[in-house]
């Protein structure tokens, strides 16, 4: 990858004789969307804290921008925004008061782009914080971390707490801060917003990243699931040959297809079915493959 | 950015600056209507009593003050003064243990917040996302610090300035004691005492390094720390431990060697305010009374604490920032 714009190498996260991240290679190129993905304790958070110099890394290291992210965090962090998950604000502060002030801090001074920022999010940015819900309160942290313009936004499992409109609404942002150039590196375990957004997913187990997928792989593949009425077919779409669990005796077919779109409306038509259910293949199967049901 | 964060801070302590501010006022102002009733109304009844008994009044004070329990050195901390004075007496409202233990809180406390207290709250992520060095924070304190304790002492010089003018000037008051109807001569003629409360502002820096150098500890237990309230526990523990070393040595002779390693020994405000004496010589601890060396107080007590932010620097600088708990 030329140019990328945060850079792992074999980025590791000992606590004692607890390894929380073990050897994390990556490249994130500028404009990327990436999502993490993994359980509870496989090591996002600590990848997220390792890139934000929360961390010092026990081996390895990450730089943004050509920056250490431990040993020249300053630097770094000013290419960065940050919505941490477990989220917790200065309650003393109204919504407007805490952008100000840290936008003060990266020596900003953020102008309409606020309002209009708060009147897409629906949040009254002049109320004390601390008389907000907790939907509310990450709504405005979502505001500061939008308003900065920096070449990445890192987000730890932003959608927690908000409802259907407002993750929409979230998702929709991250595309926009696609769409500016914006690296935006997240992680949820919630795969359809992963899905939804992300260029290129990482699946995370016990420290290690044991999977990379890019999502136009994903997307260029359907799952076809269909109850069969009349014979199984002796060949799958385009004649390539059917595996030996695709079809069960009682007549359900089940089978992934890479290909055209009209070599499976084809075959299909061929066929005497029941019912059937066409879908993208997501990520649901290559995630279970790793850590069991999603 | 410095700018913007200590003014954050202080909109973070003013609420409880304002309380303590307020209640130093209030006592000193009150210490000056206790300093009075004890030089201009009681002192004087133990005269004439004394007189009566043809006795020196010296000797009350001896006995009470400085005999074998010494009171006044242990509770209230006034080795070699005279209590018939009312400045020796005014002097004796900085060592007062409400006056301590207000300052050692409101140090121990703001300092355990500094760090543990925002890694508790989980703001420190929110913080330190930003382009923020480490350094400048521990320097937002400091100089947080270097606002908020002088405040505090000149609330408390406010207070005495006050208390002084509202008291008026202080005049011995024979009445009750010609009530008594004793036979001796008692004075007709009311005698006015002097007092003044403005040597008590340089005394005050001697309390302003005091809770310097207590900041200053509880800034290095807070730079390494990640719950606000154990700081707070261990801060309090270290403080009152070093008082009662103190305190120990004050009481007993074989014991008083240890108390210059206690902050509370190079706490002397009396001094500073009756003699200006800025120094204590070790000898008188050290080397049975001989002189050995003299340390400055207030420059000790700011080492002390400049020490504290030195480590809490280095400390902070290079830990790793836990997530919240």
């Amino acid at each position: 990858m030329l140019n990328p714009l945060l850079v792992a190498e074999n980025l590791t996260k000992d606590y004692n004789s607890f390894r929380a991240l073990d050897g994390l290679d990556l490249a994130l190129a500028p404009g990327e969307v990436f999502g993490l993905l993994g359980p509870n304790g496989s090591g996002k958070s600590t990848a997220l804290r390792l890139i934000l110099g929360f961390l010092r890394p026990t081996l390895g290291r990450a730089t943004i921008a050509g920056f250490d992210c431990w040993r020249r965090g300053v630097e770094a962090r000013k290419r960065v925004a940050y919505l941490p998950g477990e989220l917790r604000l200065y309650e003393n502060m109204t919504g407007r008061q805490l952008v100000r002030f840290l936008a003060g801090l990266r020596g900003d001074t953020p102008g309409r782009e606020v309002d209009d920022l708060a009147k897409r999010l629906d949040i009254d940015v002049d109320r004390p914080l601390t008389q907000l819900s907790s939907g509310m309160k990450r709504k405005v942290a979502l505001l500061t971390v939008l308003v900065p313009k920096v070449p990445l936004i890192v987000l730890d499992e932003p959608t927690n707490t908000l409802d259907p409109t407002m993750r929409d609404e979230l998702l929709d942002q991250l595309r926009q801060a696609k769409a500016r150039g914006q690296t935006v590196l997240f992680s949820s375990h919630v795969l359809q917003e992963v899905e939804a957004v992300c260029d290129r997913v990482g699946i995370l187990r016990l420290g290690k990243l044991i999977h990379l997928q890019e999502m136009t792989d994903l997307r260029g593949g359907r799952s076809v699931n269909a109850r069969l009425v009349g014979p199984p077919p002796t060949a799958g779409p385009g004649g390539a040959p059917l595996g030996p669990n695709t079809i069960t005796p009682e007549g359900q077919l089940s089978l992934t297809f890479r290909g055209p779109l009209p070599v499976l409306l084809d075959w299909l038509a061929k066929l005497a079915l029941d019912d059937l259910r066409v879908e993208p293949i997501g990520l649901t199967p290559i995630y279970k493959k790793y850590h069991g049901a999603a | 950015m410095t700018l913007i964060l200590v003014r954050k801070l202080l909109r973070d302590v003013r609420p409880a600056l304002v309380v303590v501010c307020l209640l130093l006022f209030a006592f000193a102002g009150l210490w000056v209507k206790i300093t009075q009733r004890v030089t201009a109304e009681i002192t004087p009844f133990f005269d004439i009593v004394a007189a009566r008994a043809s006795l020196n009044p010296r000797v009350f004070e001896e006995v009470i003050f400085r005999g074998p329990g010494k009171v006044s050195q242990a509770v209230l901390g006034g080795a070699d003064l005279r209590f018939e004075q009312p400045n020796d007496f005014l002097a004796v409202g900085m060592l007062h243990p409400i006056v301590l233990v207000l300052g050692c809180v409101w140090a121990v406390g703001r300092a355990a917040g500094a760090v543990a207290g925002e890694i508790d709250r989980g703001t420190m992520e929110l913080l330190l996302s930003q382009p923020v060095p480490r350094n400048r924070l521990i320097l937002a304190h400091f100089l947080v610090d270097c606002v908020v304790i002088p405040t505090l002492c000149l609330s408390f010089y406010a207070g005495t300035q006050f208390g002084l003018w509202a008291v008026g000037p202080f005049t011995v008051d024979y009445t009750a004691v010609r009530k008594l109807g004793l036979p001796i001569p008692i004075p007709e003629v009311p005698r006015a005492m002097p007092v003044s409360g403005t040597p008590e502002l340089p005394a005050l820096s001697n309390l302003a390094a005091l809770l310097f150098a207590l900041s200053g500890i509880t800034m290095a237990l807070s730079a390494n720390g990640r719950s606000r309230w154990k700081v707070i526990g261990v801060g309090v523990l270290v403080a009152v431990v070093m008082f009662i070393a103190n305190v120990l040595g004050q009481l007993w002779n074989d014991v008083e060697v240890i108390r210059p390693f206690s902050i509370f020994y190079y706490y002397q405000p009396q001094k500073i305010m009756l003699r200006e004496e800025w120094t204590t010589n070790l000898g008188a601890v050290w080397n049975g009374g001989r002189p050995l060396f003299d340390v400055p107080v207030v420059g000790f007590l700011l080492a002390v604490g400049a020490a504290g932010y030195l480590i809490a620097l280095r400390v902070f600088t290079r830990r790793d920032l836990p997530a919240p708990l």
